[in-house]
């Protein structure tokens, strides 16, 4: 009875039913994006599914609504490891990324087509921008074409330097670049754009046109000039070493289920912006096509905005050059 | 969009006011509805007077009072009982449409609101005046934000939610005490459907939620459901969410007109209060 191999035994028995399954790991994720939004319904689906896969190892903990605040917040919340994620907006990440506003240069893209032909040959590129700065990205969602939606039409960059246009406060890159067109802008946080243009403090702004419609500012302007300003997009960033700690298996459940999260996040903010432009019809916005000779003037000035962003190291040779000869394939190819 | 405004709709339900054009029986039906505390049979029976509403308004077009009871039942029943998000959409464009004839029917200004761009459709509503108009109004605004709800993924129906916060704005301004305060509660919605940082108005939407069940006091138990739906959950308020909630389950549901839209008011508040520890 006093065999000291079965009191091992019981003993290794009792700590075993003592300990009970491990505890789940929880990823806390931030957005912006308020709860019933096309990416949160999405996230919170990945959340269940992750945790089904894992046994209920790894659980996600969705704060929406910009509880833990902007995407500057989430992201300082993850480096304080109060937060192991965020889906935030591309531009949040500028300081971390440089190339990652590669497709943001302004007019670089004039159509959906090429768009769709550089973003998966060069998707890898930016996101690996990202893993350097320390997140493991799953994919780029789209966020449409930011286009210019003014009260009184806006045809050439002259117009626009006549009229009171609003930037991101907050947001040196965008404002460094509007006046690289000559323009001097108005800073204000995107909570206060609305009241902007009510008062008329503002009357010009640029963001996708699906935005303009779930931000309400629609209704405050009369005119969109339908020329693809910029490209905007977002991801779900989430800390390395969180994601780092995860067992091998758990690590494949989380980045297959989330890159398959992000495909559909990307797929439906397309067809949102394309529905979004019905809307904007309907709602008696007037489409505003400019004449060949200002969109040269708006290239011509762009090459400036570009060069500028080299100069001050905004901007790699290296994400130039890939995108302007993907693009000049892509032209070259004659499939535009 | 968020998960838009069901509860705000039983409203319409409750406060379908049946009077002179509408028979003697019919009014009696309506009461009858708001007053039972049976959510199964009512869910089984409505259909039947929708039907009869239909009927009695395809023998009287033209009659304004008959088009809004039947916009406020057909969306009321649409935002509550649908089977599923089909059933909810014919149903909230049903109720839409008839809200806009009651609108016609009644003033002649109103006709052709739905087309109007916004800067014309503010006008429009800014130049209502007379209080007769407040019950075609409120009815059109709250089937459009049904309308909208049933359609929340389709950016041509969110594009219109401006069109419904006019509707409710000028309704306050008018008479802040019509149907227990209601507009109030619209208003305090859509001031906080989006996060403060993307342009939502926190402070607004909670004085518009408290203003309504100032205004409500305890008969009306949606008022306190709908603010720790909308404001505890976007602004992260725990003990809000959970105070509010409990409080509408712990008080009685049986009030004379109210009954039916506070069972289920009790029926969300379990459903929210269940999801609390998730959530939060």
């Amino acid at each position: 009875m006093t065999n000291p191999a079965i009191k091992v035994f019981i003993t290794a028995l009792a700590i075993l039913l003592m300990a009970g399954p491990a505890p789940a790991r929880v990823l806390k994720i931030a957005t912006l994006a308020p709860e019933g939004a096309f990416e949160v319904k999405e996230i919170r689906k990945a959340g269940q599914e992750i945790a089904t896969k894992t046994n209920g190892r790894l659980k996600l903990k969705i704060y929406p609504g910009g509880v833990m605040g902007n995407d500057q917040a989430v992201v300082r919340k993850i480096r304080f490891n109060q937060l192991q994620g965020g889906m935030v907006a591309a531009s949040s990440l500028a300081s971390l990324n440089r190339d990652g506003q590669v497709y943001s240069l302004p007019f670089i893209f004039r159509s959906f087509a090429e768009l769709d032909y550089v973003r998966p040959r060069m998707d890898p590129f930016i996101i690996k921008g990202y893993e350097r700065a320390g997140f493991k990205i799953f994919g780029l969602a789209e966020g449409g074409f930011a286009r210019v939606l003014s009260k009184t039409p806006v045809t050439s960059v002259k117009d626009l330097q006549h009229r009171k246009v609003w930037a991101p406060a907050n947001d040196a890159s965008a404002i460094t670049a509007l006046q690289a067109y000559g323009i001097q802008p108005i800073p204000l946080p995107v909570a206060d754009v609305r009241a902007g243009l009510q008062t008329s403090l503002i009357d010009t702004v640029a963001i996708p046109p699906a935005y303009a419609i779930i931000l309400q500012w629609h209704t405050q302007v009369q005119y969109i000039t339908d020329l693809p300003l910029l490209y905007t997009y977002g991801m779900l960033a989430l800390d390395n070493k969180a994601f780092n700690k995860l067992t091998p298996g758990d690590r494949q459940v989380v980045s297959s289920v989330i890159t398959e999260t992000f495909k559909r996040i990307d797929r439906h903010n397309r067809q949102l912006n394309v529905d979004a432009r019905k809307a904007l019809e309907d709602n008696g916005i007037t489409f505003i096509t400019p004449k060949a000779e200002d969109i040269a003037i708006w290239q011509e000035k762009t090459t400036k905005v570009t060069a500028s962003l080299l100069k001050q190291g905004k901007l790699s040779q290296e994400a130039l050059d890939t995108i302007t000869s993907l693009l000049a394939e892509f032209r070259n190819k004659g499939t535009r | 969009m968020a998960r838009l405004l069901p509860l705000l709709v039983l409203a319409l339900l409750l406060t379908t006011g049946c009077a002179s054009p509408i028979s003697r029986q019919t009014s009696s039906l309506a009461a009858a509805v708001k007053d039972s505390n049976d959510l199964a049979t009512v869910k089984a029976g409505l259909p039947a007077y929708l039907i009869m509403l239909d009927a009695l308004v395809a023998d009287a077009p033209d009659n304004a009072q008959l088009l809004r009871v039947s916009a406020d039942l057909n969306g009321s029943y649409g935002a509550v009982f649908a089977q599923d998000p089909d059933q909810a959409k014919l149903l909230a464009d049903k109720s839409l449409a008839l809200a806009h004839r009651a609108c016609c029917a009644h003033n002649k200004n109103l006709c052709n609101l739905a087309g109007l761009e916004f800067p014309r459709f503010q006008a429009a509503i800014g130049g209502i005046s007379g209080e007769e108009e407040i019950p075609y109004i409120f009815s059109l605004g709250a089937a459009w934000l049904a309308w909208i709800e049933a359609n929340r993924d389709d950016l041509r129906a969110l594009a219109q939610l401006s069109q419904v916060e006019s509707i409710m704005k000028r309704i306050v301004a008018m008479d802040e005490q019509f149907q227990g305060g209601s507009a109030h509660l619209y208003l305090g919605s859509l001031a906080i459907m989006l996060p403060p940082a993307l342009g939502g108005r926190p402070q607004e939407a909670k004085a518009h939620f408290e203003r309504a069940i100032a205004i409500g006091g305890d008969m009306n138990l949606r008022a306190k459901v709908v603010y720790a739906d909308k404001y505890g959950r976007m602004m992260f308020d725990r003990a809000l969410h959970d105070r509010l909630l409990t409080e509408v389950l712990a008080a009685d549901p049986k009030v004379k007109g109210f009954t039916l839209s506070n069972v289920l008011a009790q029926r969300e508040a379990r459903e929210l209060l269940n999801s609390s520890p998730d959530y939060f």
